[in-house]
């Protein structure tokens, strides 16, 4: 019994080992077409596949009793969307509007379901070709973010910029939970 | 004996004819011939030196009435000078026009500064609008680099098919970004333009303020002179009327006592009248002591001599009759 188990634990974490790695070599950098836009004076990148459009910040449906993250809901071709703040996301003060401000549309896979949702950015700057070479895997810590939201360091103009990774950051999960806390906290008091 | 024998004895000393000692007649009688001559002499002397002196006196008083009247023919032409359009209150008059003249040139550069200042912020407003063309400028750029990453990202979903149009997007963004890159200078240099102007509009506005209060306090200033100035031609004006006054009535009093000097003429007829029968009287002696016809036809000879009535009064010795309201009597 306890060597079925003990080999039971080892081929766990073999297992385990062994998905960490499949991770790592899914989750290695790859070239592709990036946007790099601003958050709190900072240049970010994402992926564009995940990119519908760009919107500039328009008129904002606030939603009362949610997560400070949770900017409202927007009027998108008659379809309502909801729109996170990347700034309140990562754990910045919300994000002041200018004229700048824009709003990415963006498609989130969640259990076979297709979500659109806006992001609140300050300003969006370009779309770019990172090769490979430019890309570098995310430091396990020292980062001004959640280790979990990057994706890697692109070098960008010899600048490191931080690749954000959107299914993380926009987890529908993760999105809905905090949501729920966050409305479950004044009925708690 | 007649009362001119007697007042002539008396006058004599010999107080009376009858005290006349009989004795030493003829030697009495070339006495009196003396005498008459030494009274005839002394008389034409009181005569000569009284007409000279005042011939003298005549004379400095008419030099005297003469300055006055000149004095007076100079204060009087000032006095017009100074009243009505007379060259004084015309001076007055011309430095209020010069000064009002003054004023209004002042007056028009101020205005004129204020068509300038109101120029300046015609530019303020047009270097406005500028401003915000540019800005509208910026807001297609940043619009257009927002269609540019939107295109690339649609390219990019296309797949193979979208790379043309993906380099299209780029180049259509890097327009975007340089006309952003251009609004973004011109917004610079507007407002570097507007700040100059607004400067420019400020110092005017200043300069306005200063100007209007500059005017205030000339007008002020020049009301004042020439008010004081007025005042002072007042007062020289009723100065040189009072001068004038005076001096007429001063000319009169030297005219009046001109005319007083004319009694010599009437002392001197006297003093003659009374030398002449001194001499008649002493011709009449050469025949020894006259008798009383002889007298009596002196008397009536001197009597007939005069021209003036108050000789023949002071002769029949009259009472002169009061002539006081009478004026001056001249011969």
């Amino acid at each position: 019994m306890e060597t079925t188990a003990a080999t039971a634990n080892t081929s766990l974490a073999q297992a385990r080992a062994a998905s960490s790695r499949q991770e790592q070599a899914a989750n290695r950098p790859t070239s592709g077409q990036y946007l790099t836009f601003q958050v709190t004076g900072q240049t970010y990148a994402m992926r564009i596949a995940a990119i519908k459009e760009i919107i500039e910040y328009g008129s904002m449906t606030s939603i009362p009793l949610m997560p400070a993250f949770i900017r409202g809901v927007i009027n998108l071709r008659g379809a309502v969307l909801p729109v996170i703040d990347l700034a309140a996301r990562m754990g910045f003060a919300r994000a002041e509007t200018s004229r700048r401000t824009c709003i990415v549309i963006v498609e989130m896979n969640h259990d076979s379901e297709v979500f659109e949702m806006g992001v609140v950015v300050d300003g969006v700057s370009e779309v770019l070709e990172l090769p490979a070479q430019d890309l570098e895997p995310p430091p396990s810590f020292g980062a001004k973010v959640r280790s979990d939201f990057i994706e890697a360091m692109a070098r960008i103009r010899g600048h490191f910029v931080i690749v954000l990774r959107l299914e993380q950051v926009l987890s529908i999960d993760e999105v809905s939970q905090l949501a729920r806390m966050d409305f479950d906290a004044p009925r708690a008091q | 004996m007649t009362p001119l024998a007697e007042r002539t004895l008396q006058a004599l000393g010999l107080h009376t004819a009858r005290e006349v000692h009989p004795v030493g007649v003829s030697h009495a009688t070339e006495r009196v011939t003396e005498l008459s001559g030494v009274w005839q002499r002394q008389i034409d002397a009181t005569i000569e030196h009284g007409t000279v002196s005042v011939d003298e006196l005549t004379k400095t008083f008419a030099g005297i009435e003469r300055q006055l009247a000149q004095a007076l023919e100079l204060t009087e032409q000032a006095a017009k000078g100074l009243k009505g359009n007379g060259a004084m209150s015309g001076a007055v008059a011309s430095a209020n026009a010069r000064l009002n003249d003054v004023m209004a040139m002042i007056q028009g550069a101020v205005e004129a500064n204020h068509a300038m200042l109101a120029t300046v912020t015609e530019a303020v407003n047009a270097v406005r609008e500028l401003h915000q063309t540019a800005q509208s400028v910026e807001r297609i750029s940043q619009m257009t680099t927002l269609l540019s990453i939107n295109a690339r990202i649609e390219a990019a979903r296309a797949g193979e098919a979208g790379q043309g149009f993906s380099v299209v997007a780029d180049e259509v963004r890097r327009l975007a970004a340089q006309s952003r890159q251009e609004s973004v200078t011109i917004m610079q240099r507007v407002a570097r333009i507007e700040q100059v102007i607004q400067q420019a509009a400020d110092s005017a506005e200043a300069q306005r303020e200063r100007d209007q209060d500059l005017i205030a306090r000339s007008r002020e200033d020049a009301r004042q002179i020439l008010s004081e100035l007025g005042e002072s031609m007042g007062q020289v004006m009723s100065a040189s009327d009072g001068l004038c006054e005076i001096g007429q009535q001063t000319r009169m009093s030297v005219a009046m006592a001109l005319v007083s000097f004319q009694y010599q003429d009437r002392v001197s007829q006297r003093l003659t009248h009374v030398r002449d029968s001194v001499a008649c009287f002493a011709q009449s002696l050469a025949g020894g002591w006259p008798d009383e016809a002889t007298l009596a036809g002196l008397d009536a000879q001197l009597l007939a001599s005069y021209t003036m009535p108050e000789e023949g009064r002071t002769h029949r010795n009259e009472p002169e009759p009061d002539q006081s309201g009478d004026g001056l009597m001249l011969f």
